[in-house]
């Protein structure tokens, strides 16, 4: 029967301080057992946005107000892709949460053969897929929330001063590939080097505001006859902390049998985590809700042509600049690893620099000619990290690893932007992008 | 011989010389921790035999040195200091294209230096690569330090072989092309790690200066080692293992926070003195302050991350206005607010906190300009039950301004990125809401 160690992330801690660690303090029991502790609750405080779609400042609804005429709704049962993500490997303990706040949904249509659309009555749904993969074990777990209707004629959007703000719903469900809840065994097996690739997708008419699907803090577990912790697991098979250590001296383990309670776990897992780097950077959709083809049953595309590089999202051709829009990077900065931005002799602490994939989905307009496209992922000129597209029509990740410059943090705004241009003018080819990641990688 | 170590010797670094023009002699002079001068061949420098580098993934190759656009030369190499001999890597320029190549023949890339010219100029060549499962990721990073062009190219490639047998040369060897004078030569440093262009930039271009900032700093900290600490013998201290893990684990708290908000908008809902587009519905008046408007458009309720407890905010703004050439003065503000009323729950007292507010009055359309960020400062954030807040643009314009009729907003990007600060720091503490 394995032997488990349990160590909850989603409740608040109150982990003895290391302060009496620093300078000039004799060493003692309670102090290291301090130390074990807090190694626990590093990871205890994630949430990271892995992916989101919604209205994000756009100037309309997809969903029409008016009567149904036609196909003039969506279709009350096709699933349009609005967002979706490569795998990424999530961080130990964390498994994966949507959130959504939406608007009253609208009208639906629906083919009837024969006879054409017709409406279907008021419905709106979004559909989260959350596809878990640990070695050759893949779950793949489906979540759809309905959002009630609109009782106004033809599921129309709220009418009156302010009315939009006094009809939001707000959703959440989390996303676990196991009984991870009632059985430590399962968590065990799902804690730690799993990846997470994500699609949403929505069904009928939602008026999504926000759809987020972020990392939510669970807890670790580990069999204590495997290794490689992510933590020292100073805690009981329950998830409750351990305690004082239960020797009077410093051990290198507990036993031969189990590695916690020692120095060499707390050594491990302190190398471990300050190499961890988390998942994803930035997330980008090229869904516009104000202008998306309702009909599609995925996220219209964006495209940029020509033979000089342009921004992906105004399309302006021009080279990197920190005065233009774009997306911020300072959060890169969190995620730091000593080999790459040191701060004595390798970044002086003036700025920082992490290791990521870039991924962007996307295709050619066109084989003709044999266009190709180059996609540069900026954070300053020099900067960069390069993605080939190669010939074809048919879209898929394509991907490049580089170290992006991000700064200090927050207060030092350091901006991410993405271009591209095609490889020949010939034959007038576009290159054509639907979702695009940043994603933390240990290069 | 130097004594002193330069900011450039890192704790990967081989070699490292740092002539600044001053020759041969100079050259031949090891100022790394290494401190292993190389021999002067008055016209070319070399190490014969030389291991240290020989370096096949990771490494890192900078060299500093005057060029023109004629100039024929093996800057550098690990190799056997002939034209036509075989080598490690190498480092060539010829009329003004730089080329890389390793495993004696294998030319990885050709790229012009950017802005060379006739006479000379100072470029910084650095070339670092690093494995990438069985292939090596090398990034060539070209800039002409006098006027500041540059140049940044990839390949991936096959790793090359080493030869201990082989050295280093600088400048060629006895029979290979070489620059007419080592002065030209201001610094090479061969190193055993993967170095970011960014830190080669910081190295050897310009030293960035970061803004003051009040926000709780981690470092990147030594991660223990180990096979070094260990306790279980006889004279090993318990106290080194436990508190280089526990300050380990201090500088790794907060390392996985992101961003809440990280969005660039496709087509921005427009913004009018009349808060009505598309219609009233989507608008409605802030807490605590009526002429502040907040639109349906521009709200998320995103997750924060534990332990954080403010967040910078920076909006990218275009305004336009039909009457002048300037607009209204637009004020924008964002609020985080806890316990948003939902239908179908209970209703909770709200709490919010906002930025200071960040003014513009530009029109943008006047030079065709894309827009300008605006800096909204640190903002508190308000957590609710599902450790979650409600994040909202605020708008209000300056209603006695005779261009506000014809003044139109966008919010082209929010970025929001969280922090903690401590209690007592900055100037956003509670108290002062």
């Amino acid at each position: 029967m394995p032997d488990y160690r349990k160590r909850r992330l989603n409740e608040s801690k109150s982990s003895p301080p290391l302060e009496p660690l620093r300078g000039r303090q004799l060493m003692r029991r309670d102090r290291v057992s301090a130390i074990h502790a807090t190694g626990d609750c590093v990871l205890s405080h994630g949430r990271r946005v892995l992916a989101s779609c919604g209205l994000h400042g756009g100037r309309n609804w997809h969903v029409s107000d008016a009567a149904v005429s036609g196909w003039s709704h969506p279709d009350s049962t096709a699933e349009r892709v609005c967002a979706r993500s490569p795998a990424f490997t999530l961080t130990p303990g964390h498994f994966v949460r949507v959130t959504l706040i939406a608007n009253p949904s609208g009208m639906t249509t629906v083919m009837i053969p024969g006879a054409g659309y017709a409406g279907a009555g008021v419905k709106g749904q979004v559909k989260i897929e959350v596809t878990y993969v640990k070695g050759a074990t893949t779950k793949v777990i489906p979540h759809t929330i309905s959002i009630p209707e609109s009782s106004l004629p033809n599921g129309a959007q709220p009418t009156g001063s302010g009315a939009a703000w006094s009809a939001i719903y707000r959703r959440s469900h989390t996303f676990f590939p196991a009984d991870v809840v009632n059985f430590v065994g399962n968590l065990a097996a799902w804690v730690d080097g799993v990846t997470a690739s994500i699609t949403i997708s929505y069904i009928g008419s939602p008026r999504v505001l926000d759809v987020v699907v972020a990392e939510e803090p669970f807890a670790l577990g580990y069999d204590v006859a495997t290794s490689d912790w992510i933590a020292p697991m100073h805690a009981t098979g329950d998830g409750g902390n351990l305690g004082q250590l239960t020797g009077p001296v410093p051990v290198i383990r507990r036993n031969a049998t189990d590695a916690a309670g020692g120095a060499e776990i707390v050594m491990d897992a302190a190398a471990r985590v300050g190499q961890e780097t988390g998942p994803v950077l930035m997330f980008a959709s090229a869904w516009d809700e104000g202008n998306q083809n309702f009909q599609s049953t995925e996220t219209d595309f964006k495209s940029i042509t020509g033979t000089a590089y342009k921004e992906l999202v105004g399309g302006v051709a021009a080279s990197y600049s920190a005065l233009r829009a774009g997306w911020s990077a300072s959060s890169g900065a969190n995620a730091r690893r000593v080999q790459d931005s040191e701060a004595t002799s390798v970044m002086r602490d003036k700025s920082n620099v992490v290791p990521v994939t870039c991924y962007i989905y996307g295709a050619m307009s066109t084989a003709t000619s044999s266009p190709t496209a180059t996609v540069r992922f900026e954070t300053a000129n020099h900067s960069v990290a390069e993605v080939a597209i190669p010939v074809g029509t048919g879209y898929a990740w394509r991907s490049a690893t580089g170290h992006l410059r991000c700064g200090l943090g927050a207060q030092d705004p350091v901006l991410l932007q993405v271009r591209a241009k095609c490889s020949t003018a010939s034959g007038s080819p576009a290159f054509r992008w639907r979702y695009i990641v940043v994603a933390y990688t240990p290069l | 011989m130097a004594t002193s170590t330069d900011r450039n010797s890192k704790p990967d670094t081989v070699f490292l010389c740092l002539p600044a023009a001053a020759g041969a002699a100079a050259s031949a002079i090891d100022v790394s921790q290494s401190r292993t001068n190389i021999s002067n061949q008055t016209t070319y420098c070399r190490e014969l035999n030389s291991t240290r580098t020989g370096l096949i993934s990771p490494r890192e190759i900078s060299i500093v040195v005057d060029l023109n656009n004629t100039d024929s030369a093996i800057l550098a190499e690990h190799g056997q200091g002939a034209n036509n001999a075989n080598f490690t890597w190498r480092v060539r320029v010829s009329a003004g294209t730089v080329t890389i190549a390793e495993n004696n023949v294998n030319r990885l890339l050709n790229v012009a230096l950017p802005g060379v010219g006739a006479g000379n100029e100072k470029f910084l060549i650095h070339w670092s690569g690093r494995t990438e499962g069985a292939q090596v990721r090398s990034e060539l990073y070209l800039r002409n330090l006098t006027d500041g062009s540059e140049s940044l190219t990839f390949v991936t490639h096959s790793p090359p072989t080493t030869n201990a047998a082989y050295g280093l040369y600088i400048n060629g060897g006895a029979t290979a092309p070489k620059l007419a004078a080592m002065t030209r030569y201001h610094a090479v440093r061969i190193g055993r790690r993967f170095h970011s262009v960014a830190e080669g930039f910081e190295d050897w271009v310009t030293q960035t200066t970061p803004p003051a900032m009040s926000q709780l700093r981690r470092a990147a900290a030594i991660v223990p080692d180990r096979p070094t600490l260990g306790i279980g013998n006889d004279g090993d201290f318990a106290g080194p293992a436990h508190l280089w893990a526990g300050y380990a684990f201090d500088q790794a708290d907060r390392r996985l926070v992101g961003a809440l908000v990280n969005l660039d908008v496709h087509d921005p809902a427009p913004i009018t003195h009349a808060y009505a587009a598309p219609n009233t519905a989507w608008w409605r008046t802030a807490p605590g302050d009526a002429a502040v408007h907040l639109c349906i458009s521009l709200l998320w309720y995103r997750p924060v991350p534990g332990k954080c407890n403010r967040a910078r905010v920076r909006l990218f703004v275009r305004q336009t206005c039909t009457a002048a050439s300037v607009t209204a003065e637009v004020r924008y503000r964002l609020y985080s607010v806890s316990d948003l009323p939902v239908i179908g729950e209970p209703v909770k007292q709200p709490k919010y906190y906002r930025t200071a507010q960040a003014v513009c009055s530009v029109d943008h359309d006047v030079n065709a300009d894309p827009g300008e960020w605006l800096d909204l400062g640190d903002l508190a954030l308000a957590v609710d039950g599902w450790s979650c807040t409600w994040l909202a643009v605020g708008v209000s314009m300056d209603e006695g301004s005779p261009f506000v009729a014809g003044t139109v907003a966008t919010v082209l990007a929010v970025t929001i990125d969280p922090f903690y600060e401590p209690p007592g720091d900055g100037p956003l503490d509670s108290w002062e809401l």
